[in-house]
C-alpha cells in the first residue's frame, strides 16, 4: 500500500517513470484518487504560504495604524461620562439630605410627631396628618382590652 | 446719709426687682387650649357637634367612623416649660402636658401623656385620721412627644370611654415673639 502511494507521490513530484503505474492506480481505486487530490490541495496551500505580501508605501500608514490599534488599549470614551453621572448623583443625594434636615416643615402642618407609645398590651399607636394639616395621634385598642 | 449708704439702699431695691424679672424670663409658659370630646357613632347623616365646639369640625372631620361629638371638658390653662401640668379629664383619664422647649423653628417640643386610673379591685384599707389616702393606681395609656406649631390644633384620641371614644383637641401657644420670622 505504502509503495503504491509513494509511486503516486513520485509521479506527482514529476517522476515520469512512474506515470503509467500511477495513473492506473488512481483510476483503479478511489482512495488513490483521494490521495492525489490531497496532494494537490497540500501543494496549493504551500504555494499560498510561500507568497510574500508586499506592502506598498501608500498602504504603510494604514498598516502601522492596524498594529498600533492592536498594541494600545482602546481609549475609554465613557469614563468621563460615568464620573460625571456619579458626581451628579452624589450631589443630588447630598442636596436632598440637607433639604430634608434643614427645610422647615410644610406651612399647614400643625405638629410633627417624634415618638409615640402606649403601655396597653396589644394596642398600637399611630399618627398621621389630615388633608388640612391636623396632626392626629391615635391609639388603636383591641376590643375589650381596657377594664 | 452718706453716698455709700444711698448706693447700698439702691442696690437693695434693684437686686430683688432684677431677680423677679430674670425669674419671669427663665420660666416661660405655653398657653394650652384643650377640648375633650366624646366621639360616637349614632347613625346621623351629617356629623353633629355640641354648639359650643362646632369650631373643631375641621379638626375632626377625618374621623369618619364617628358622627356625633359631645364636649366632655374645655380647659384653658398655662403650662410652664420644663414642668408637667395635669388636667383631669374625667374620673378615669388624666392628661399631662410637659412643654420641653421651643425649638429653632419656634415650634413647641412637648410631651403629651394620658394616664388611666385603674379600678381598685382590692378592699380599701381604712385611712386613719391625719393619714393620706393611698394614691390611685395609674397606667400610662398614651404617650407622645411632638413638635407643635404654636397656635395650631392637633388631636390625640382613640381611648375608650363607657360610650364612644375620647378625642382631645389641643392647641399650644407660645405667646413670646417669634425668633425666626
Amino acid at each position: 500500500m505504502n509503495r503504491k502511494l509513494r509511486t503516486i507521490e513520485r509521479w506527482f513530484d514529476g517522476a515520469t517513470a512512474d506515470e503509467a503505474e500511477a495513473q492506473t492506480l488512481v483510476a483503479g481505486k478511489p482512495e488513490y484518487a483521494a490521495h492525489l487530490e490531497a496532494l494537490k490541495l497540500l501543494r496549493t496551500g504551500a504555494r499560498s504560504l510561500a507568497q510574500q505580501e508586499v506592502i506598498e508605501p501608500a498602504q504603510f500608514p494604514a498598516f502601522m495604524a492596524g498594529i498600533r490599534e492592536r498594541l494600545e488599549p482602546a481609549p475609554r470614551h465613557h469614563r468621563g461620562v460615568w464620573a460625571l453621572a456619579s458626581a451628579v448623583a452624589a450631589s443630588l443625594i447630598a442636596a436632598i439630605a440637607i433639604y430634608m434636615m434643614a427645610a422647615p416643615p410644610p406651612e399647614n402642618i400643625s405638629a410633627e410627631v417624634e415618638q409615640v407609645g402606649t403601655t396597653i398590651e396589644g394596642a398600637e399607636v399611630g399618627y398621621y396628618n389630615t388633608d388640612n394639616g391636623t396632626m392626629t395621634v391615635w391609639v388603636d385598642i383591641p376590643e375589650g382590652d381596657l377594664p | 446719709m452718706t453716698c455709700s449708704a444711698w448706693t447700698l439702699a439702691a442696690a437693695l431695691l434693684i437686686i430683688p426687682l432684677a431677680g423677679q424679672e430674670s425669674q419671669g424670663a427663665a420660666s416661660p409658659t405655653v398657653s394650652v387650649q384643650l377640648i375633650a370630646v366624646r366621639a360616637t357613632s349614632q347613625g346621623h347623616e351629617k356629623a353633629q357637634f355640641d354648639s359650643n365646639i362646632a369650631f373643631i369640625r375641621e379638626t375632626v372631620e377625618d374621623l369618619k367612623q364617628f358622627d356625633d361629638f359631645r364636649k366632655l371638658k374645655s380647659v384653658n390653662t398655662t403650662a410652664p416649660y420644663g414642668k408637667e401640668t395635669k388636667v383631669l379629664l374625667d374620673d378615669r383619664y388624666t392628661l399631662l402636658i410637659h412643654p420641653i422647649e421651643r425649638d429653632s423653628l419656634d415650634r413647641i417640643r412637648c410631651d403629651v401623656r394620658v394616664q388611666m386610673r385603674l379600678p381598685d379591685n382590692e378592699a380599701k384599707p381604712s385611712t386613719q385620721p391625719g393619714q393620706q389616702a393611698p394614691s390611685p393606681r395609674l397606667k400610662e395609656v398614651l404617650r407622645c412627644t411632638l413638635l407643635a406649631v404654636s397656635g395650631k390644633s392637633f388631636k390625640v384620641g382613640g381611648l375608650k370611654l363607657d360610650e364612644g371614644q375620647l378625642v382631645l383637641v389641643l392647641t399650644l401657644t407660645d405667646e413670646r415673639p417669634a425668633e425666626n420670622p
